[in-house]
């Protein structure tokens, strides 16, 4: 019964949408109707022109997680091996991370240009803090008395990572991924909102400008199909892998 | 640990200082134009210049009050829809995909869509604001519900409890850190919802005051407005953080990270 509800849901919401629409309950002028919406998406899809932007913002953004991953993931392997760097540090890092990142993405403009690069940078920062923080908060959850007892068993410091730290931090970095997919995504995306000429950001931007709703309802249409395409699948692999940890993140 | 501690301390200083220096030194060494990177000195004379004008109090209220306007108003909405979707527990099981996924959804993204509605007016800033906070809220206090074991409503029941007095006993004091939690988040989301909408469209506040700075190739400027924005975002975590350690309120960890 709850399944059915469940699936019903969202097909009776956009039915009720449409009817009241077309019954001219809502102005369609400002909400438009989901059938108009569809069709927009379609026809911007098949031109290939939504195709052509979503493939620059796509670029963008993986090519910006995987920098930020890489150099986060090592600069907090690196402070959770040094003490005195991580204890001296780590305020700065956190100050940092509290300023709202994307409100750098001006000064990325004038840096590096209303280019792929600007858009680049800016996903670097927002994924590289999200990293090095999860993996610099992962290792101090490690229990020192694991490691004291392997230590006692005679295990050197590779097999000390290779049983406790690695496996220690793998939901962490699994937390991480997904979140700075997330990011990646929406650092894409704001920094073609503020400055771009290409990607999926600049497309409804510039829909907004010409007061083009449709344009940017189907814009938004794609992407929540991005972001669906990513939440998903990260979804089912997290709940298959850590099935075992469900309880303990509660 | 004394010695650590202080040495801790030491190279704290240290590396603010070494910052500091290194990068009034690189510029005035003219091994860095100041046009890219303004220098310490330079950021401290145009906010004073600012100030002395009057330039830079006014952007920083009209951020503030948009900021606290959206938090205001995405509190007051999630959290009676969050208690409305989490309180009755076949309720909860139905939406939970869809508040997941809603909470998926870069809710930055709406930008254009509300820049299409609103124009240009105060409306378009703290509605960015809203919806950044609204799900946050939502998802907080709806989780919070999931947190709640039958065991301790059923504890309850057994030694007779009314049902407003498990909602005062178990319920609330459960759902406390959970809203909490969410609250300290959507400060700092209030806060970057506010100045993305700046940037998109207005003619004050700091987003301006950054965007402005850019515009004209004034990176003191730009620096004035981010240093701003850093002074506010630590200020309000710490106040949320006061408040929180006075009512010594705990925090959680969020199971469904939030995004924008």
């Amino acid at each position: 019964m709850e399944r059915i509800v469940q699936a019903a849901l969202l097909p009776v919401f956009i039915g009720t949408w449409e009817v009241s629409g077309r019954l001219g309950w809502l102005d369609t002028r400002v909400l438009s109707l989901p059938s108009s919406i569809a069709a927009r998406t379609v026809a911007d899809v098949a031109s290939g022109l939504l195709l052509h932007h979503t493939a620059v913002t796509l670029a963008e953004m993986v090519l910006g997680f995987l920098a930020g991953a890489l150099t986060g993931l090592l600069c907090g392997l690196v402070l959770g091996a040094f003490p005195l760097a991580r204890h001296t540090l780590m305020p700065y890092l956190a100050a940092i991370y509290s300023i709202p990142r994307p409100a750098l993405a001006p000064l990325f403009v004038l840096w590096f240009g209303v280019g792929f690069l600007s858009k680049l940078v800016l996903v670097v920062t927002l994924v590289y803090f999200v990293f090095l923080l999860h993996v610099v908060a992962g290792l101090q959850t490690i229990e020192a008395r694991h490691v004291d007892w392997l230590r006692t068993l005679g295990a050197s410091r590779r097999q000390v990572l290779q049983r406790v730290g690695i496996p220690h931090l793998l939901p962490w970095l699994f937390a991480s991924t997904k979140l700075g997919l997330a990011l990646a995504l929406i650092g894409a995306i704001v920094g073609e909102f503020i400055s771009s000429r290409a990607g999926l950001g600049f497309v409804m931007m510039h829909a907004a400008e010409n007061l083009d709703r449709e344009g940017v309802l189907s814009g938004i249409v794609v992407l929540s199909g991005v972001v669906m395409g990513i939440i998903i699948p990260l979804s089912a692999l997290e709940r298959r892998l850590f099935r075992w940890q469900v309880d303990v993140r509660l | 640990m004394e010695t650590f501690a202080t040495r801790v301390w030491a190279a704290r200083s240290a590396l603010i200082i070494a910052v500091l220096l290194g990068w009034e030194g690189s510029v005035r060494a003219g091994l860095v134009n100041p046009f890219w990177i303004s220098s310490p000195t330079l950021i401290a004379a145009q906010a004073l210049l600012l100030l002395r004008a009057g330039e830079l109090l006014p952007h920083v209220r009209e951020t503030l009050v948009e900021m606290l306007l959206g938090l205001a108003a995405g509190c007051g909405v999630g959290v009676p829809v969050g208690l409305v979707l989490g309180a009755v527990a076949p309720v909860r099981r139905v939406v939970e995909p869809y508040v997941i996924v809603l909470n998926a959804f870069p809710k930055i993204a709406l930008a254009p869509l509300y820049l299409v509605w609103f124009g240009i007016a105060l409306s378009l800033k703290v509605a960015m604001a809203f919806s950044l906070v609204v799900f946050v809220m939502i998802l907080g206090t709806f989780s919070g519900f999931g947190g709640i074991r039958q065991e301790w409503i059923d504890h309850g029941r057994l030694l007779g409890a009314s049902r407003l007095q498990l909602a005062r006993v178990v319920v609330v004091p459960a759902l406390v850190p959970w809203i909490f939690t969410s609250f300290r988040l959507s400060v700092g989301f209030a806060l970057m919802g506010a100045v993305l909408g700046e940037f998109i469209a207005t003619q004050r506040g700091i987003g301006y005051l950054i965007d402005q700075g850019v515009g004209m190739f004034d990176t003191a400027t730009v620096f004035v407005g981010l240093a701003a924005l850093l002074l506010i975002a630590l200020a309000s975590n710490a106040a949320t953080d006061w408040v929180a350690g006075r009512l010594r309120i705990l925090t959680v960890q969020l199971r469904n990270q939030q995004v924008l």
